[in-house]
């Protein structure tokens, strides 16, 4: 079991945050990996379009009217080759996701955890880290403005992602 | 109907008043640009008045001051006097209200405020447990005017954290320390106390803040 | 488990088969089921694409390599379901979706309900709480599979060997549509 990367994508398509997990050395106890290399790669572009696709699709297959207790039919989290995909969307739009290995059937704690304390926290209240990522055309010079890139948030989640059983 | 004044109300979103604070230093930036910039041209300031904000409103003419970005603390006025002194005027005029407010609710309690002493602990119980829901966890004084009192854990900032570093996150979270700086100027100014207050924090979020008065006890 | 639909699509994604066989899912329109077919179609490819990429490594060459090796060497496919690289299924609140397709590129799939495990979002107490692996998953998956199986069998009799069938085309035998509702009460 295996978790091998997250992403973190803003109600404009962008992903906002990218962190891939190396599992090469599980004795040694610091992270490997990167961190937001792949942002604008065509992997998470991909990615979100898949996302929109099966989500569309989730919700039009289920009349909402006839399940009154659920808003609409969320998409938890879908299969492509070895890989599950686990998915969280927030009301406003934010898209958690987790790419795990099969034998990880739902991780839909973990990416609220990731959302209600980590995200909340180390974002959202921390007034030097922007909520609203867009980019617009003439900042390329600054890449840091268009993820999340506080160190707070990229160590908590990792020291929270690395504790898990089944990381 | 007397002893109601800060009881009326007895809860208040932490989270909305927090986000409420964060916005001083912001908008302390936004209205020393705008005074500078009408100082230059009075009329293109003025000619967007009435249009509400949206996500694509740029909040000042400072470059890409977008609501919900943090280009503005970037601003090189993060750090003038008008800016600051305003940050701390905001804070002053609210301890200078607070005290007499919480002055009148201890009343009943029997409170006593002798000398400059009971003052710093006043400030350090009730006014950081009404702003803060918590103490001051230490309290020092050279006994020659000099107060310093520690906050190891300050709400407002615990949170900081800039993708620039360290050294940026501290100079930033200086700036918001203005406000409660102010707050303990003016909690003391009620008392007919004059001080001096500056805030020292080397590491998030342990802050010292650093009282000079003239009295000597 | 209890299927809902059964959904057939050609090699172009094409809608060919579609049958409700149990109520759970929305009524859409014809238009609506054609572009459902080919969302599904084009996300499965790209996730062929994505498959490779997403933990860096590259596992095409084996996923390929495997089941050709093994026709080569017994000169028969062991397993019908050729779907290595690309979309398995997809676990929502109310159903669970399962894309299976054929060596020729026929794409089967299956919607089911969902797993009766139910896990409710809910803030992490302890450790223990998150219970990641029950290989549940898995489990409903190896399941759908043998509907598939099934599923094939039957295409292959009563589809493929129907003489006025023609390729590619909307299916519309009523004998095959029999034999459906058979497998799947």
């Amino acid at each position: 079991m295996a978790i091998y990367s997250f992403f973190i994508f803003d109600r404009h398509c962008n992903c906002i945050y990218n962190r891939e997990f190396t599992h090469l050395d599980h004795t040694n106890g610091t992270s490997v990996g990167q961190v937001n290399r792949n942002n604008d790669s065509n992997t998470s572009k991909l990615l979100f379009g898949i996302l929109y696709s099966l989500k569309t699709i989730s919700s039009k297959l289920i009349d909402s009217e006839e399940s009154e207790s659920i808003i609409s039919n969320a998409l938890k989290s879908f299969t492509i080759g070895n890989y599950r995909i686990h998915y969280l969307e927030s009301l406003t739009r934010l898209k958690f996701v987790l790419v795990s290995d099969n034998d990880i059937d739902n991780l839909q704690t973990v990416l609220w955890e990731l959302y209600s304390n980590y995200f909340i926290r180390n974002v959202v209240q921390n007034s030097l880290s922007p909520v609203e990522f867009k980019q617009s055309d003439d900042i390329k010079e600054n890449e840091t403005s268009g993820k999340i890139n506080n160190s707070n948030f990229i160590n908590e989640t990792d020291d929270f992602l690395q504790s898990l059983p089944f990381f | 109907m007397t002893d109601e004044v800060l009881d009326k109300q007895t809860s208040v979103s932490k989270s909305a008043l927090e986000f409420l604070l964060q916005e001083l230093v912001p908008t302390s930036i936004r209205v020393s640009h705008r005074l500078q910039d009408s100082a230059a041209t009075t009329a293109s300031v003025l000619a967007d008045k009435d249009e509400p904000t949206v996500v694509d409103t740029q909040l000042s003419s400072i470059r890409n001051d977008l609501p919900g970005t943090v280009h503005v603390l970037d601003s090189a006025l993060i750090n003038n006097d008008e800016v600051t002194l305003r940050i701390e005027t905001y804070g002053y005029n609210l301890g200078l209200k607070l005290a007499e407010v919480l002055l009148y609710k201890n009343n009943t309690n029997g409170t006593k405020i002798v000398d400059i002493l009971d003052i710093m602990k006043f400030v350090c119980r009730d006014v950081w447990k009404c702003l803060y829901n918590k103490q001051m966890d230490n309290l020092r004084t050279n006994h020659r005017g000099t107060f310093v009192l520690v906050d190891k854990s300050y709400r407002s900032i615990e949170n900081f954290n800039s993708s620039k570093g360290v050294h940026d996150t501290l100079a930033k979270a200086r700036v918001h320390l203005w406000f409660p700086c102010g707050v303990i100027r003016g909690i003391l100014m009620s008392f007919g106390v004059e001080s001096y207050v500056t805030a020292e924090v080397t590491q998030l979020p342990y802050v010292s803040f650093n009282i000079h008065t003239s009295i000597n006890n | 488990m209890k299927v809902y639909s059964i959904y057939i699509l050609n090699k172009a994604g094409g809608l060919i088969y579609q049958n409700d066989v149990n109520a759970g899912l929305n009524k859409l329109s014809a238009n609506d089921y054609l572009v459902l077919a080919g969302t599904l179609h084009g996300v499965h490819a790209i996730s062929a694409r994505l498959n490779p990429t997403i933990n860096g490594k590259d596992t095409t060459s084996e996923a390929n390599a495997s089941p050709n090796a093994q026709i080569l060497t017994t000169g028969r496919f062991q397993d019908s379901n050729g779907n290595r690289s690309g979309l398995h299924s997809i676990e929502t609140d109310l159903f669970n979706l399962y894309v299976f397709q054929s060596l020729t590129g026929i794409k089967f799939i299956v919607i089911t309900s969902p797993n009766p495990v139910v896990y409710n979002i809910q803030t992490v107490k302890k450790r223990e709480d998150v219970i990641a692996s029950k290989g549940e998953l898995n489990k409903s998956y190896e399941e759908a599979n043998g509907v598939f199986k099934q599923l094939y069998v039957i295409y292959s009799d009563y589809v493929m060997k129907d003489p006025f069938y023609s390729l590619d085309m909307p299916i519309k035998s009523h004998l095959f549509d029999a034999k459906v509702k058979e497998l799947i009460s």
